[in-house]
């Protein structure tokens, strides 16, 4: 291949424009049709699943610009994959080739379920009537979409063209059914995310001490040996997965004892405790492939059901308050990127800037006689022991909140004397024009209006035989927003009117300060106007 | 869903741990004794869990192994590091040695105050405390019984292989301390169930079993001992009459029919007086070959052997199992002097063994993963003793 794939997405992307331009043309030529029937053909829900897509399309276009010599895509190799996926994993995975006879055995005894051939087709029949009959909440949402759209948004054009993209259209479309079961089976399966969530806490809040240490050393180790980052997750893929499942399948013939109490304590927990650490079920949603059926499966089905939605709440509510946390961390990050590095309080802006820049030349000129490793890992197990309950509140204690207090005014004593904002504000200039009104019989001008507008004979507002916006008194005429006047500047008569008038192409008579047509004259007044700064950035939903 | 209802399962035999009224069954002298043994049969459970990481908390043999590490890092002195590192190095190896021992006591102390602070211990509790270190200290042992049920002579191989090994990678791969530190690390582990998973995880392996023969010396033995030895002698000297006019030919089907006529003891004397013949002294011997497989996941049962176990068809008089060919290989090399008894090689039915070849019954079952079988063929050979001729 001898283009770049970027060039290759270019230039798709201008033949595709092209196409829809054309297309968009002979639809101007045919009278009957709409304008905007090609945009009509595409559903609003599927302009929304473009938008939504569009992210994950970039990258997989590159992908294919690299892979389009290859026989099968990855398109198709993709929807193979979906297509049999299912099949295979709803009966077929959890079943024990170890244990064949006994669902060979099962099966043949329940001879009364259909046959093969006719299960499947009655699957590919209920797969043809999912396929043409759209869910009702499906539909619902395609209208409430396209109440929310306006018909004439901007890039709308773009969206639909990439919509039609015969790669795209094979992939599944936006709809409420499968977002929502995506969301439950999601959330049944989230429960071990959740758990190790709450694991990630007891490690934390040092309720699980011995598991905090053995956190700090290995972290000691990533410290002294980076590649120790890469073999960790090597190791725990082994022996924290797959050691277990051969020791579940081979039990190795060593039980835990449960003896009725257990005597002794260790040093290193009791020393280091932060807590009574609550219990944590581990494995208990591993589910044994029942063989034997000693007990009644249908009290075992239902125990199992109970336990399944009580979990399935219990995540609903996890997952709510995991998505709070999201979006609690999406606005801070918003706010520090929008107020602080966004220059909103220039003080302390400036403040962090200059404190990061000096950081940044300290390290970079310290950093070769600095042990990197032990002071990382030091400081690793300094905030461990700084954030132990039982340390914090003597170094709460030592560190004092006066002193705290006395810290944080001489900062904002730093911010408010030693940070010097004078540059020079912005200046520009304003204009208005005074317009006057030749009276009728008499060679007498009336004041009429302070105006952004000339006037003239081709005005809009003239032709149109109303007056332009604008107020009686100078007073009245504020400065654009964000600007501020010069206080010491005062509206000053432009006398240069051959100037502005030549600007304004207005071949008109000068009189004076005034330019004169036959109804009207006008004058030019400016006056400076100062901005210290732009106002900050904002996001664009905001 | 009582789909299978046609069906009856039995039940699994369970053990019971619990035994009844031991109070009244046990001397007062016992039960005291066992009281007093009690604390101490706690401390060492402690220990033994440690060993075998099999404590209710997994985190804290890691923690004391890395202790372990830290105190061997003191004993070996590197000249080469910094004194800085030396320093820190010999600072904390002292400070984890000193908290192992404080840690110890600590434990120790802490078992003595709860059982003190505790309700006395029932003697239930102290026998099921007992058959629990039991349980463990015969795990420990059951570990390195593998290990330790090498032969004196394996051992010395493996010394001898294994030296020159060490002393190279000492020479240019690793430092004494790294080589202590890992077998600190490595007799901390060995015991976990970890380790053990791995190390038969590892046994599935046919390269890591190569690799183990090898350096035990246990490789199959080449043939090469002659065909000599393959038979079990019958009979090894009996007097067969054989016609002299004309004189017979001793591989013809008459005088073979006699010969195997003269073995079950049916010696017909009209036939000796009819014809003119003279007694020849024969000896009568059975070669038996055995016909090995192994049984394969995919493939069933195959020739196919490890390398190192018996090969496809072996002698099957010697312990030590001599390479053969194929019985029909075989008596095509077979020397002139030998003259068939039997028609053709006769099998005996499979006998199924587990994978040491140890034989578990003359059915396949989930337990067996060789089978063997004896091929079987009667020759005899004429005897020119001095006498005769």
């Amino acid at each position: 291949m001898d283009e770049t794939p970027g060039a290759r997405g270019r230039r798709d992307s201008i033949i595709g424009g092209f196409m829809a331009r054309k297309y968009a043309n002979k639809n101007h030529a045919v009278p009957e049709e709409d304008d905007d029937s090609t945009f009509k053909r595409v559903s609003n829900r599927d302009l929304i699943h473009g938008v939504a897509s569009s992210f994950f399309e970039a990258a997989y276009q590159r992908l294919k610009a690299s892979k389009a010599n290859d026989g099968i895509t990855i398109d198709e190799d993709y929807d193979q994959f979906a297509q049999f996926a299912p099949s295979e994993s709803s009966d077929g995975f959890w079943k024990d080739e170890n244990f064949r006879q006994e669902y060979e055995l099962s099966s043949e005894l329940g001879s009364s379920q259909t046959s093969e051939p006719e299960k499947v087709a009655e699957k590919a029949k209920s797969g043809r009537t999912k396929g043409t009959q759209e869910h009702f909440i499906d539909i619902l949402l395609d209208k409430m979409i396209s109440t929310i759209l306006p018909e004439n948004f901007p890039e709308r054009e773009h969206f639909s063209q990439r919509l039609n993209d015969p790669d795209r259209k094979k992939r599944q479309k936006l709809s409420a059914t499968v977002l929502a079961s995506n969301l439950k089976i999601l959330t049944t399966k989230l429960g071990s995310i959740f758990e190790l969530q709450d694991s990630v806490i007891r490690l934390i809040a040092w309720r699980n001490p011995s598991g905090t240490i053995t956190m700090l050393i290995l972290a000691t180790m990533i410290c002294f040996n980076p590649i120790y980052l890469a073999v960790i997750p090597l190791l725990y893929v082994l022996y924290g997965l797959m050691v277990p499942g051969y020791m579940h399948r081979h039990p190795p013939r060593r039980t835990n004892f449960l003896s009725r109490k257990l005597y002794g304590r260790s040093l290193i927990v009791s020393l280091t405790t932060g807590g009574k650490r609550t219990h944590n079920y581990l494995n208990e949603d591993i589910r044994e492939y029942d063989y034997n059926l000693e007990a009644d499966p249908h009290d075992v089905k239902k125990a199992h059901n109970i336990k399944q939605s009580m979990e399935f709440v219990v995540n609903l509510r996890d997952l709510q308050n995991s998505m709070s946390a999201m979006v609690a961390l999406s606005n801070s990050i918003e706010r520090f990127i929008y107020g602080t590095a966004g220059f909103k309080d220039e003080h302390r802006s400036t403040v962090l800037f200059l404190a990061g820049l000096g950081v940044l030349l300290l390290s970079g000129i310290i950093s070769p006689f600095i042990n990197w490793s032990a002071l990382s890992a030091a400081l690793i197990w300094f905030t461990m022991i700084a954030i132990h309950p039982r340390v914090r509140p003597k170094l709460a204690q030592i560190i004092k909140k006066e002193q705290l207090d006395k810290g944080k005014e001489a900062l904002k004593r730093t911010e408010r004397y030693d940070i010097i904002l004078d540059e020079q504000p912005e200046v520009r200039v304003i204009e208005v024009f005074e317009i006057f009104k030749k009276e009728a019989l008499s060679n007498n001008w009336t004041f009429v209006k302070y105006s952004s507008s000339v006037f003239d004979p081709r005005d809009s507002f003239r032709k149109a035989q109303v007056l332009p916006p604008g107020v009686d008194e100078l007073e009245r005429v504020f400065p654009p927003l964000t600007w501020a006047f010069d206080s010491n500047s005062d509206w000053e008569i432009d006398y240069n009117v051959a100037g502005w008038s030549t600007e304004r192409c207005l071949n008109m008579e000068i009189d004076g300060e005034f330019l004169l047509d036959d109804a009207f004259k006008r004058r030019r007044l400016t006056r400076r106007v100062l901005r210290y700064a732009s106002p900050a950035r904002k996001p664009s939903y905001k | 869903m009582p789909l299978r209802a046609g069906r009856f399962h039995a039940k699994l035999v369970q053990i019971q741990g619990q035994k009844t009224a031991l109070t009244f069954a046990t001397a007062p002298q016992i039960s005291w004794t066992l009281h007093r043994l009690y604390p101490l049969l706690l401390i060492l459970d402690g220990i033994l869990s440690n060993i075998l990481w099999c404590c209710e908390d997994v985190c804290l043999p890691f923690i004391h192994s890395v202790l372990l590490v830290l105190c061997t890092n003191v004993l070996t002195v590197q000249d080469e590091a910094s004194l800085a590192r030396r320093a820190v190095q010999s600072w904390l190896g002292t400070m984890s040695c000193i908290f192992l021992l404080l840690s110890s006591v600590y434990y120790i102390s802490s078992v003595l105050h709860e059982l003190n602070a505790d309700e006395p211990p029932t003697l239930e509790d102290i026998i099921v405390m007992m058959e629990t270190v039991v349980y463990k200290l015969e795990v420990i042992r059951e570990d390195l019984s593998e290990p330790l049920k090498m032969s004196s002579r394996e051992l010395m191989t493996v010394l001898l292989f294994i030296t020159p090994v060490h002393w190279l990678l000492m020479k240019y791969l690793f430092s004494s301390n790294d080589y202590l530190v890992f077998l600190v690390l490595f007799c901390c582990v060995y015991h976990s169930s970890w380790c053990q998973c791995t190390l038969r995880l590892l046994w599935r392996s046919l390269y890591v079993r190569q690799l183990l023969s090898l350096v035990c010396g246990r490789t199959r033995d080449a043939g090469g001992l002659g065909q000599m030895v393959f038979y079990a002698v019958v009979d090894p000297g009996i007097q067969v009459p054989r016609y002299n006019s004309p004189l017979e030919d001793l591989s013809s089907s008459l005088f073979s029919s006699r010969v195997r006529k003269a073995l079950d003891g049916i010696y017909d004397p009209d036939l000796v007086s009819k014809h003119s013949s003279t007694p020849v002294s024969v000896k009568v011997v059975e070669f038996r070959i055995d016909e090995n497989q192994r049984k394969w996941p995919l493939d069933g049962w195959t020739h196919n052997m490890l390398p190192y176990e018996r090969p496809k068809f072996t002698a099957s008089q010697f312990p030590d199992r001599v390479e053969c060919t194929s019985p029909w290989e075989f008596q095509e090399s077979l020397g002139r002097e030998w003259c068939w008894l039997d028609d053709a090689w006769k099998p005996e039915p499979w006998l199924y063994c587990d994978t040491h070849w140890i034989t578990r019954g003359d059915s396949d079952s989930l337990e067996c993963y060789t089978r063997k079988r004896v091929w079987k063929r009667r020759a005899f050979q004429h005897l020119r003793t001095e006498g005769v001729l």
